[in-house]
């Protein structure tokens, strides 16, 4: 199954929070949801969800329109928003059951289902305690629970990771790779890129509302590095201020920073260019001991695309 | 015997909103002290009930310990506990706290029902505990039996109305009232005031049925069945209209709603003629207040038909012209309540000019009433779409209604006072804010007296309507050339 966004638009009383953007999500894909602050990314995933009404553009799942007939979504989108809205005296337990009963499902089959998510998303200890006496974490495998109960073919997630400590970050890392493996499409946005890096197939970056890439995450650094300036790390045995000071006389250097012996910069030059780069630093008596382009991930892609915008 | 089958099918069958609100009601705070108020009421009526039996040595007094238990259990029932509802859903769609249950596969309609029903059986609750106290007014002596269960079945419709009236109201809420909060406490405060308005309303007609019938009469059963018609269509059309507030936005989802209303009114209409003149006074009146919730309602619909809505647009013109007040439009829906109107207001006046029905000396004060309200209502929605998408930039049309019932309301309340204060028939300001009041024909009179604030409602509602010529003539422009695009 395929989800597709074509020119989604949503303008706000005095502000454009999505303003033309385009992108597909595949099942069996997990897609980071990338951007600054206030990007539109919460904005865009409430349209997807058919909780919001964009103001112009097209959802289509599988080329029928979730804008014109939302009913379609409700089996096969799960949403989790950034925190559980407030639900005073229902426990964990009441909570899921009562989803499983709005979304049809009968006795023994909701009995099964529920037991299985709340095995599933470690929550059988915690099953008889109030929602609102739980941590961020534990709401957030609620609030994943939940959206698991129609067994969606799509998961959309807003900042699940928000709040965690480390070993709750880890284990929702492993709970999303086992829910891609069981042939799910998820579209997750997070701040912390490093772990999106590390468990997203493709990506899709907004800010300001616009598009700015979106695709596999291997093609998107590619195109970056290849339109754009490399990161070069250089490690003297000398201080670095005078190799920053040849440095700065090189034409296709720039932004140079140094930290005791360490110094990087930007190259916007070929690899022959680079090694003749290195052969002149040689020459020129420095003594270097690592020299190489600094690897690009989603990270760097983001930094370097990214203005750090809000609107 | 293993009963488990059973059981488990009727959890099943049981709607998921009633077992969680229930759960919710009886560990809630509000649910315990309603009882404990209630139960507290009830002995110190019998208390001082007893106490009178004791003074006099006889029991005699019955009937008032009846009326006041009933009093107390309505006051209840029928005010606080649909109010309380009403508050609590509208904060919960102000809040966001349901949006995650409007995508689930659960029809809007079950989701109505499973409000409704929980606050059907928390009243249950209450008739069942008063029942004992309402037993033992039964050897106090003056109870007549046919009576106290008539108006204790009575009152139970009517809490139920207004339960389900409050929901309505309350699926009319958003969290952006212009987009920027406060939607929830106008429409809590205006649905408050409403409700209160319609209990006492209620209250006197009943005191007054009680005082004037005997219930010995054919023609009274008659006259209450008639009633129970009435009553049980107002809760099916706003019970049909709250679930519609939760249809998709682009669907076409008023077609079937007025569809069906059209049938109704039209059964409605012609058997209520055929009774006598208070029944077709409670029938035009229950019409009237439909008629003006349309009108704000009709706001909240789309001014730009969606492309679903486009692509159910009939191609032969005769089907076009049949269908365009039936479908979801702004300009649809006034069609509609256009329609309605006039031909309602074409029975009764055939009805009177027959005599078949009411009495024609009171003809023309119902016909200003009905149109000036009319009008008032249709302008003040109108007025408040135009402010909200110009003035406000508002773009959810959903706030319009809140925004209309409130306007309304309020220039109501204050222009009424502002006339009475200025001698409204002599002075400048008065005369103004006789001409700006909805409810200008009561307070400027009733015979013979209303066509000045028909007037007024006539220019009211032709400016209302030029402020919105534009997209009036778009949509229009749309709907009849769908085909001709196509």
């Amino acid at each position: 199954m395929i989800l597709t966004v074509k020119h989604l638009r949503k303008q706000f009383e005095n502000c454009l929070a999505v303003d033309d953007i385009s992108f597909s999500i595949e099942t069996g894909e997990i897609t980071g949801f990338v951007g600054p602050n206030g990007a539109g990314k919460t904005t865009t995933m409430r349209i997807l969800a058919t909780i919001e009404q964009c103001t112009d553009g097209l959802v289509e799942l599988d080329g029928r329109s979730l804008l014109e007939y939302p009913e379609l979504a409700r089996k096969h989108i799960g949403y989790v928003p950034d925190s559980l809205p407030s639900n005073s005296d229902m426990t964990v337990h009441e909570y899921l059951d009562f989803f499983a009963r709005a979304y049809g499902l009968k006795t023994p089959k909701r009995q099964e289902t529920v037991s299985q998510l709340e095995e599933f998303t470690n929550l059988v200890g915690i099953r008889e305690k109030y929602i609102d006496s739980l941590s961020k974490g534990m709401k957030q495998r609620v609030s994943i629970a939940r959206a698991l109960i129609s067994d969606p073919d799509f998961i959309l997630m807003d900042e699940p990771a928000a709040g965690l400590d480390p070993r709750a970050r880890i284990e929702l890392r492993e709970l999303l790779k086992i829910l891609c493996e069981q042939g799910k499409g998820i579209l997750i946005s997070s701040h912390i890129l490093s772990e999106l890096s590390e468990i997203c197939t493709s990506t899709v970056i907004i800010e300001r509302g616009e598009l700015l890439k979106s695709g596999k995450i291997s093609e998107v650094v590619k195109e970056v590095t290849s339109s754009n300036k490399r990161v070069i790390h250089i490690r003297a045995l000398e201080s670095s201020e005078e190799l920053s000071k040849k440095l700065i006389l090189e034409p296709l250097v720039s932004k140079i920073s140094v930290l005791g012996n360490d110094i990087e910069f930007e190259y916007e030059g070929s690899d022959e260019q680079a090694a003749d780069l290195l052969s002149v630093l040689i020459k020129g008596g420095f003594h270097i001991v690592a020299f190489g382009f600094k690897q690009q991930n989603l990270e760097s892609v983001f930094m370097n695309i990214t203005k750090g915008d809000v609107q | 015997m293993n009963y488990n089958h059973y059981i488990e099918q009727f959890d099943d069958f049981l709607n998921a909103i009633l077992v969680k609100e229930l759960r919710q009601t009886v560990r809630g705070k509000f649910f315990w002290s309603i009882f404990l108020l209630f139960l507290l009421f009830i002995c110190l009526v019998l208390f001082f009930s007893l106490n009178e039996v004791n003074r006099y040595g006889g029991f005699h007094n019955g009937e008032t310990t009846a009326s006041f238990l009933l009093a107390i259990l309505y006051f209840i029932s029928g005010l606080l506990v649909p109010i309380n509802l009403g508050k609590k859903t509208a904060a919960e769609i102000g809040d966001a706290t349901n949006e995650l249950l409007y995508i689930t596969t659960m029809t809007p309609s079950s989701i109505i029902k499973g409000k409704f029903l929980c606050g059907a059986v928390i009243i249950l609750m209450l008739y069942s505990a008063i029942v004992p106290f309402l037993s033992l007014t039964l050897f106090m002596g003056g109870v007549d039996v046919r009576l106290l269960l008539l108006v204790v079945f009575f009152s139970y419709i009517f809490s139920n109305l207004g339960v389900i009236f409050q929901i309505f109201v309350a699926m009319s809420n958003t969290s952006d009232f212009n987009d920027s909060g406060s939607a929830g406490v106008v429409n809590t405060v205006v649905a408050s005031v409403i409700h209160l308005v319609l209990w006492i309303t209620s209250v006197s007609f009943g005191a007054s049925f009680m005082n004037r019938y005997s219930m010995r009469d054919s023609s009274e059963i008659v006259t209450l069945v008639v009633i129970f018609v009435i009553v049980c269509v107002v809760f099916g059309l706003l019970f049909a209209a709250s679930s519609i507030k939760l249809e998709p936005e682009t669907s076409n989802k008023m077609y079937t709603f007025r569809v069906w209303a059209s049938i109704i009114w039209m059964i409605g209409t012609l058997a209520t003629s055929f009774v006598n003149f208070e029944v077709v006074v409670v029938w035009s009146s229950c019409v009237l207040i439909a008629l003006i919730l349309f009108s704000f309602n009709n706001q909240t619909e789309p001014e730009v038909y969606s492309n679903r809505i486009l692509s159910e647009i009939p191609d032969s013109l005769f089907n076009k012209i049949s269908k365009f007040p039936f479908f979801t439009g702004v300009v649809n829906g006034f069609t509609w309540n256009v329609f309605v109107a006039i031909l309602t207001l074409m029975v009764v006046i055939v009805g009177d000019i027959t005599h078949k029905i009411g009495y024609h000396s009171d003809r023309e004060f119902i016909l200003c009433v009905f149109i000036t309200q009319f009008l008032h209502a249709n302008a003040h929605g109108f007025f408040a779409s135009f402010i909200r998408k110009n003035i406000l930039k508002a773009s959810n049309r959903k706030g319009n209604f809140n925004f209309a019932l409130a306007s309304y309301i309020i220039t109501g309340v204050v222009a009424t006072i502002v006339y009475n204060m200025f001698d409204g028939r002599r002075n400048p300001i008065g005369i103004v804010c006789g001409i700006i009041n909805p409810f200008f024909i009561f307070t400027y009179g009733t015979r013979g007296e209303g066509l000045l604030p028909l007037i007024a409602a006539v220019i009211l509602f032709g400016i209302a309507v030029l402020l919105n010529i534009k997209s009036i003539i778009e949509q229009l422009t749309s709907y009849f050339n769908k085909g001709a695009e196509d």
